[in-house]
């Protein structure tokens, strides 16, 4: 018997009155509640305002609003009730409406709260690549500014304002994308569980990226200017300083957090808790245990970011002084805090792409995955070790002496756990027969991107190096290596691995090949000159440079609008694929030993009829004697000849 | 075909190819020049590792490059490969000599540092014990939003907007800031220092030669970041010692009146906020 219970219980009956839209809980009265409870908090907070500055009203305005917002699409739902001693009703329904293929019936619950872990990953997926394409526009606005030495269409401003957005919506995206969309719709699937351990939390988990995302913009329209002038890190005591726009940074940055960190305990307690019997830890396909290494940090790292900025939150709105040396503060504390979370935070964005990456890899090349306990062992050090090297982002910042070498050290110690990774790809393509169908093309440039990303982080974690190379553009190069060449290559690889088992289509093998060999060439012929014009002393943030460096900046900027182009050459096949082919994929097109791929498509509203047994792990390619995965009825798995 | 070919032939292109990629590195002139002993030291910590990264990369791309193309499926075979889960060894003499190459960076980096930072390494060897190193020129950088001042508090702290320091002494800035975090970055002297308010930060150079120099920020400091650099006309300028000499009497005359409406010389300066 299959349960799915939708809060608000509404039917999804096709037929429209005005009554049913304006009475229900649904998305457009929970974005009209949400204005109007805002513009209430935006009044509440005027009153309390001492100062001229309005950032109270303007906070107090996002908080309440967001509550509102939430509340009206219908997550107090339950909590009320129970506050108020009432008993609770909760409509379940039975599923017969989700067995076949999507229809016009339900497509609407993917505009409120689902409780299907698959939905709430879709919300996602779709939600954060609409989101990436949005900041990689931006990214197409700076390259604009610099082609010239001394500056293009945006002024000063604006131009750091640009480079902020950009910065700041693609860290929403690389924290939240792989883990959200893939950890939430295949975790449960991979360990043979009917659902997640807290759906509703997950609802809201997705529920904050929207909000997040337009507090974030509607900072655009705060203030003369717009925007926020100190880029993704928000350094008080600018931050402190600033216009409005700072206000929509501190809560659009904050709720991504939270997300991460509800994303983060609901995927630890589902994969500790509710493994299918027999899936044992050394049988855990190595992308959760990916989902296990990064949610430690996941849980722990952004509430310090979110402490963080409401410090700097109270600082712009009722005068203290946190972060203000001349009232007892310090500046320099506002970057050992924001550091702390954000070492932490960049190893979320990078080892789920490991995940995917070891994932997808023995899939292709039919053999085991080589080194298993090496990646895992990899994986969670990699996880343990990045809470001890934070301040090899601040090391120019007077730091005490005697801690530079020691943070030195550990970063150049964290490349052996990440190192590790290499020596899997090595392994498992040893004598393998390799298929180079899409996926492992992006993993084969995934491992390319991050050496070079990998590499050029040892050049950085040495003080004297760093010393000429921070806060230039050579550490924009690392990172955009690490993370777009590193965690997006992985995104595309898992897109096209896992199209088929989300849609039922496969991409386009054409314009898979073009997205591929566009986004490879002309992402390195774009990043692989941050590195030049970094050590030739080209800081960044800034909308000048030396005139001797323009060659190589337009170079850059003609080979970013490519990359930018080939983007859309994914999209375009996303699209085309998702909604306008009609051929079915077959239910195991790579021929996967692994669980999700033994579903079949579209997978059912609670993934599994009966729990499966797990017995056998996913990666025994090669192996003539191995049982499939999981017992799906008790006693039919073959007896393996001896 | 047997492993040992499928070793020797990818290691000998790795061993032509790094050897190659070594050798050229070693004739290049690595920024930040070698205008001061920081430069020059950080220049060949570049070289050193470019090195080991061209080596430790040629290797992995090689490496990899040859078994993708070598051990790609045949068309037709759908067949899996052997059931290689691991090798013990292999596994832990790649993470011993991933070890070996680490504590060398690290150790090479460390010993580097300590010859940036401590006042006595900076100088070259043969003035470790000579009164430069035991007095060393003062400099206050002083940052603000958007400009960079420079005090001079030995020779009675006069406040100049451009900077200038001697070849061949011992040079300590004392950087601070006014306002927000600003850096200050001297990119030939191989000088990166964080002006933050409140805070007095401390940095040495030791020029060897004169040069002109540019002054840049490099911390986001708010809307005029971008421009807050001292360069053209401003530049930075390391001079000789009687050149510098004679500057700083010119300079005392020319800067000297305003100091009576300057604070006090002090490490840190609270000055008081604006309102807006």
């Amino acid at each position: 018997m299959s349960q799915t219970a939708t809060l608000g219980g509404r039917s999804q009956a096709a037929s429209f009155s005005p009554r049913r839209l304006f009475l229900s809980q649904n998305l457009l009265t929970a974005t009209i509640i949400g204005i109007v409870t805002g513009l209430i908090g935006y009044w509440l907070g005027a009153q309390l305002e001492t100062t001229d500055n309005g950032d109270a009203g303007i906070l107090l305005g996002y908080l309440v609003g967001s509550v509102g917002f939430l509340v009206g699409l219908g997550f107090a739902n339950e909590l009320i009730p129970r506050l108020l001693g009432r008993p609770v009703s909760v409509e379940v329904k039975a599923d017969a409406v989700e067995l076949e293929a999507p229809s016009p019936r339900n497509w609407t619950r993917y505009f409120g709260i689902s409780l299907d872990h698959k939905v709430v990953g879709i919300q996602f997926g779709v939600g954060v690549v609409f989101l990436f394409f949005v900041a990689g526009f931006q990214a197409m606005m700076i390259r604009t500014e610099l082609l010239h030495p001394k500056g293009g269409p945006w002024p000063a401003g604006q131009y750091t304002a640009l480079v902020g957005l950009h910065g700041l919506l693609m860290m929403f995206v690389a924290t939240l994308v792989i883990v959200a969309t893939f950890g939430n719709y295949f975790v449960p699937l991979m360990i043979g569980a009917k659902r997640m351990a807290f759906p509703r939390l997950e609802a809201l988990a997705f529920w904050l990226v929207p909000l997040a995302a337009i507090i974030l913009y509607s900072s655009i329209f705060q203030g003369s200017g717009g925007g926020f002038p100190t880029g993704w890190t928000g350094y008080a005591p600018l931050a402190v300083e600033a216009r409005a726009g700072m206000d929509g940074y501190i809560v659009g940055f904050s709720f991504i957090g939270i997300a991460a960190t509800i994303a983060g305990i609901n995927l630890l307690t589902t994969i500790f808790t509710m493994r299918a019997p027999g899936m044992s830890w050394s049988r855990l396909p190595i992308f959760v245990w990916a989902m296990v290494a990064v949610e430690f940090l996941s849980v722990l790292a952004p509430p310090v970011l979110a402490t963080t900025l409401a410090l700097v939150g109270l600082d712009r709105s009722v005068q203290s002084s946190f972060f203000l040396p001349s009232n007892g503060g310090s500046a320099f504390l506002y970057q050992e805090m924001f550091w702390f979370f954000g070492h932490p935070e960049v190893y979320i964005f990078v080892i789920p792409a490991f995940g995917i990456a070891l994932e997808i890899l023995p899939v292709f090349a039919r053999k085991p995955l080589f080194g298993y306990r090496l990646a895992v062992a990899g994986m969670v050090g990699v996880a343990m070790m990045s809470w001890f090297v934070w301040n090899h982002h601040i090391f120019e910042s007077g730091i005490a002496p005697g801690l530079r070498p020691f943070f030195m050290t550990a970063t150049e110690f964290i490349s052996i756990p990440t190192g590790v990774v290499f020596l899997n790809l090595l392994g498992t393509i040893w004598r393998a027969k390799i298929q180079f169908k899409l996926p492992m093309l992006f993993v084969a440039a995934f491992f390319f991107n991050f050496l070079i990303g990998g590499l050029t982080g040892v050049f950085l974690s040495d003080v004297p190096l760093d010393v000429t190379l921070h806060g230039g553009f050579f550490v924009v190069g690392h990172f955009h290596y690490t993370i777009v060449g590193g965690e997006i290559f992985s995104l595309y690889a898992a897109t096209y691995y896992w199209f088929p088992k989300l849609t039922g289509k496969m991409l386009n093998e054409r314009l898979g090949k073009l997205h591929f060999w566009t986004a490879f060439i002309f992402f390195n012929t774009t990043f692989l000159p941050f590195f030049a014009v970094g050590y030739l002393g080209q800081p960044r943030r800034v909308p000048v440079y030396l005139p001797s460096l323009q060659a190589l900046n337009v170079w850059i900027s003609v080979n970013a609008f490519l990359f930018g182009f080939s983007n859309l050459i994914w999209l375009v096949n996303i699209i085309y694929s998702w909604a306008f082919v009609k051929e079915r994929a077959p239910l195991n097109p790579w021929n996967s030993r692994s669980l999700e791929w033994q579903l079949p498509t579209p997978i059912p509203a609670d993934n599994f009829q009966r729990i499966p047994t797990i017995v056998a792990g996913p990666y025994e390619y090669g192996n003539p004697t191995a049982l499939p995965v999981a017992e799906f009825t008790p006693g039919t798995a073959p007896v393996p000849a001896s | 075909m047997s492993t040992r070919r499928h070793l020797i032939v990818p290691g000998l292109v790795w061993a032509v190819l790094s050897i190659a990629a070594d050798l050229t590195l070693t004739h290049l002139n690595l920024p930040p020049g070698y205008a001061t002993t920081t430069a020059a030291g950080q220049s060949v910590t570049g070289q050193v590792f470019s090195m080991i990264s061209a080596t430790v990369g040629i290797a992995v791309v090689v490496f990899a490059v040859y078994f993708l193309v070598v051990f790609r499926g045949r068309p037709g075979d759908a067949g899996d490969g052997p059931p290689v889960r691991g090798d013990v060894r292999l596994q832990s003499g790649w993470l011993v000599l991933s070890t070996v190459i680490v504590l060398f960076a690290a150790a090479y980096g460390s010993i580097e540092l300590e010859g940036q930072v401590t006042p006595q390494l900076v100088v070259p060897a043969s003035q470790y014990h000579s009164a430069a190193t035991r007095h060393p020129l003062i400099v206050q950088v002083i940052g603000q939003q958007w400009q960079w001042t420079y005090r001079y508090p030995q020779y009675g702290g006069f406040e100049s907007p451009v900077i200038r320091i001697p070849a061949n002494r011992l040079v300590q800035f004392d950087v601070t800031s006014l306002d927000v975090i600003h850096g200050w970055w001297a990119y030939t002297l191989g000088i990166k220092v964080n002006a933050e308010p409140g805070v007095n930060n401390v940095g040495y150079v030791y020029a060897l030669k004169p040069s002109r120099f540019i002054v840049e920020c490099s911390s986001l400091c708010g809307l005029w970041h971008g421009y807050m650099r001292n360069t053209g006309a401003q530049d930075g300028e390391v001079l000789s010692q009687s050149a510098f000499a004679s500057w700083v009497k010119g300079a005392q005359r020319y800067y000297g009146p305003e100091d009576k409406y300057l604070p006090k010389f002090a490490l840190v300066y609270y000055p008081s906020p604006t309102t807006y």
